[in-house]
């Protein structure tokens, strides 16, 4: 059994791979952002990590690492801009043999554009062994949503998209993980006679590596705009209850902190680019306590 | 012990003797306008091998030949004094003056010069030309722009050289023909010569070396400011040491200059660039003098996309509206972007690949 799904899960990533080869048109609307303030301290190196609700975009198959039940809500203002906003919210649950999570992305500009992204995703183990090992594999549909109201321009238009994703505990120390977004590649069209916008497929996969219940280190690469991009991060815990975390993703470094106490996580995080200045990530979640611990295998 | 009084009586005696010049209420019996630069004591030596910020090392690319050694200034209840003591053997010395508002800062448009020169910072609005020969013209620059030739009788002038290359210009400047606007004169002495022989001299050095290319623009981005009338009554100071009223703009050792404030304003939030739309933005400015601006358009998510310009120079407070200043929403192969949100940057330094500040807006591409 668990030869056959390592073999599953090998051949599901080089045949995405190849997908991923093709070059893809460049993507704006909705374009990749850390969505909370954890994943941007680690450099948004987040999906061999997944182990809170972030989990149901950056690796739905992560959701089977959580708690019965966790929640977290992040809001950021990139580069300082008073007139573009974004808010990430994230939810998930479990069933007896499911893990469930629903997250909302908005992105703003005042008075001017709007684009939302609700994400349904759903999770299940393959293989679980009792020395911690586990394989799981994660489903998600994306429902997007443009529309644009400003200068004599008033339209709207949405799509529908999908995503796989695939989490691995080989190891007690060492997690892999690998997402597919936009499965389609759907385009949006807001304009008549334009060729509008696609929502590009993006593939990301990752390794995080961890040491006793102390630090995590994470690694990972995305294709996006037809390029590979790195992307790399630390957490440091310090008492359990307290979490320093740096990270770089090319253009970016990111520093953060995070604190957890009674279910209730605060976690703030800057990311700094080298032009455009810095931009400042606050998230607030909770989970219940027994599971705070991001180094905690589900039961 | 005994001989502790006697010295002190003896320090006494001698302090007037050692005391620096001060302005007085009328100088012209002592500071006659005749190229003899020793009427000038060293208190007026406003600039000098002493001065700081110290003389950039090899600042004069012609050696002996080329270097302003001294600037003196004083003044009086009528005139202002300025005087330059240079090593200039065939080559243009100039005074810039800067007393108020207007002013130029390309030098060209003061005639033809044998290199092309920028002033930041300061606009300098009385120019004192001495050319090889002995000539030596002044010119004032009027609100408008345009230069006005001021005669020998309105401002008395004085070019001397020697055999061996020491040159000394002096003139006298009415304050009435230049009363200080904010209680401050702001004076620059420059050298230039032929094409080919190098890049020339100026005091205060300027932040970076003069290009020793004769082709290649000079850029005088220091002065010093000497405040004549620091109370801003109207009338200059009497009994004041000039070189303790001298400071250098801006000082040593860097060249940031507080208080630049750049900001950036889109005409529209949304355009549509396959309806042949684009969006023109405006950069305001809190500050003075020249900056150079890179502007770089970028994705959300912090990709470049394109750069509309680089260090393009602009004069400010006012930087006139340019052709550059737009986006037709296309990348830097020409395509036109995918839909989304867009982040324009500016950034700007006070030299060329200098980023002292910068300022972002958003605008949305809509397809």
């Amino acid at each position: 059994m668990r030869a056959r799904c390592v073999t599953l899960c090998a051949a599901a990533s080089l045949g995405a791979l190849a997908l991923g080869a093709a070059p893809h048109p460049a993507r704006a609307h909705l374009e990749r952002s850390a969505p909370a303030a954890r994943a941007a301290g680690l450099g948004d190196a987040f999906v061999s990590v997944a182990d809170d609700a972030t989990a149901v975009v950056a690796n739905s198959a992560g959701l089977v690492n959580l708690p019965a039940f966790t929640v977290l809500a992040t809001w950021q203002s990139p580069y300082g801009l008073d007139d573009l906003s974004e808010g990430f919210f994230a939810a998930a649950a479990r069933t007896r043999h499911l893990r469930l999570g629903v997250a909302w992305f908005h992105r703003g500009l005042d008075g001017a554009l709007s684009e939302d992204l609700i994400t349904v995703a759903v999770a299940r183990d393959l293989l679980r062994t009792a020395e911690d090992a586990s394989l799981s594999v994660g489903a998600s549909v994306d429902l997007a949503r443009v529309s644009v109201n400003a200068d004599g321009l008033d339209a709207s238009d949405g799509a529908a998209t999908a995503g796989l994703a695939i989490h691995m505990r080989p190891f007690p120390v060492i997690g892999v993980g690998y997402a597919v977004r936009h499965l389609n590649a759907p385009t949006l069209h807001l304009v008549g006679g334009g060729p509008g916008t696609p929502l590009e497929r993006t593939h990301t996969w990752g390794i995080s590596y961890y040491w006793e219940r102390r630090l995590v280190v994470s690694f990972e690469s995305a294709l996006e705009q037809g390029q590979w991009h790195n992307r790399a991060g630390v957490e440091v815990v310090l008492d359990r209850r307290l979490f320093i975390r740096s990270g770089m993703d090319g253009r970016y470094a990111s520093a953060g902190i995070g604190a957890r106490w009674s279910g209730i996580a605060l976690d703030v995080s800057v990311r700094s680019h080298e032009t455009l200045g810095a931009s400042t990530l606050f998230t607030i979640g909770y989970a219940p306590e027994p599971s705070a611990d991001p180094y905690a295998q589900s039961p | 012990m005994k001989s502790r009084p006697a010295l002190l009586a003896l320090l006494v005696f001698l302090a007037p003797a050692a005391s620096p010049a001060t302005t007085d209420d009328d100088l012209s019996r002592r500071v006659a306008i005749d190229g003899r630069l020793d009427d000038y004591a060293p208190d007026e030596w406003i600039l000098d091998a002493t001065t700081a910020p110290a003389e950039l090392p090899n600042d004069s690319r012609w050696g002996g030949d080329a270097d302003v050694r001294r600037v003196a200034a004083t003044w009086d209840n009528d005139r202002l004094y300025l005087a330059v003591d240079a090593a200039a053997r065939d080559a243009t010395v100039m005074l810039l003056v800067a007393y108020g508002a207007g002013g130029v800062r390309r030098l060209e448009a003061a005639g033809p010069l044998r290199r092309a020169i920028t002033c930041e910072g300061f606009a300098p609005n009385l120019l004192v030309v001495a050319a090889p020969g002995g000539r030596v013209d002044v010119a004032r620059v009027d609100a408008g722009g345009a230069l006005q030739t001021l005669s020998e009788g309105e401002i008395p002038r004085a070019w001397k050289a020697s055999p061996t290359g020491a040159v000394a210009l002096e003139v006298a400047i009415p304050w009435t023909l230049a009363p200080p606007a904010d209680g401050r004169v702001r004076v620059l002495a420059v050298i230039t010569g032929d094409t080919g022989s190098g890049a020339g001299d100026a005091a205060p050095d300027p932040t970076a070396l003069l290009p020793a290319n004769p082709a290649a623009r000079a850029t005088l981005d220091r002065h010093a400011a000497v405040a004549a009338d620091a109370d801003a009554d109207g009338s200059p100071d009497l009994g004041v040491s000039p070189r303790a009223a001298t400071t250098v703009l801006p000082p040593g050792g860097s060249r940031a200059r507080t208080g630049v404030s750049l900001g950036l304003r889109l005409e529209r939030r949304a355009f549509a660039p396959d309806l042949g739309e684009e969006v023109h933005f405006e950069i305001d400015a809190d500050a003075d003098g020249r900056v150079y601006v890179t502007c770089t358009v970028y994705s959300v998510s912090g990709r470049p996309v394109r750069t509309l310009y680089e260090d393009d120079a602009r004069d400010l407070p006012a930087p006139a509206p340019s052709s550059l200043d737009v986006w037709n929403g296309r990348d830097r192969a020409g395509a036109i972007v995918p839909g989304g949100v867009y982040v324009v940057n500016v950034t700007w330094g006070e030299a060329r690949g200098e980023r002292s500040g910068s300022a972002n807006a958003s605008v949305a591409v809509v397809r």
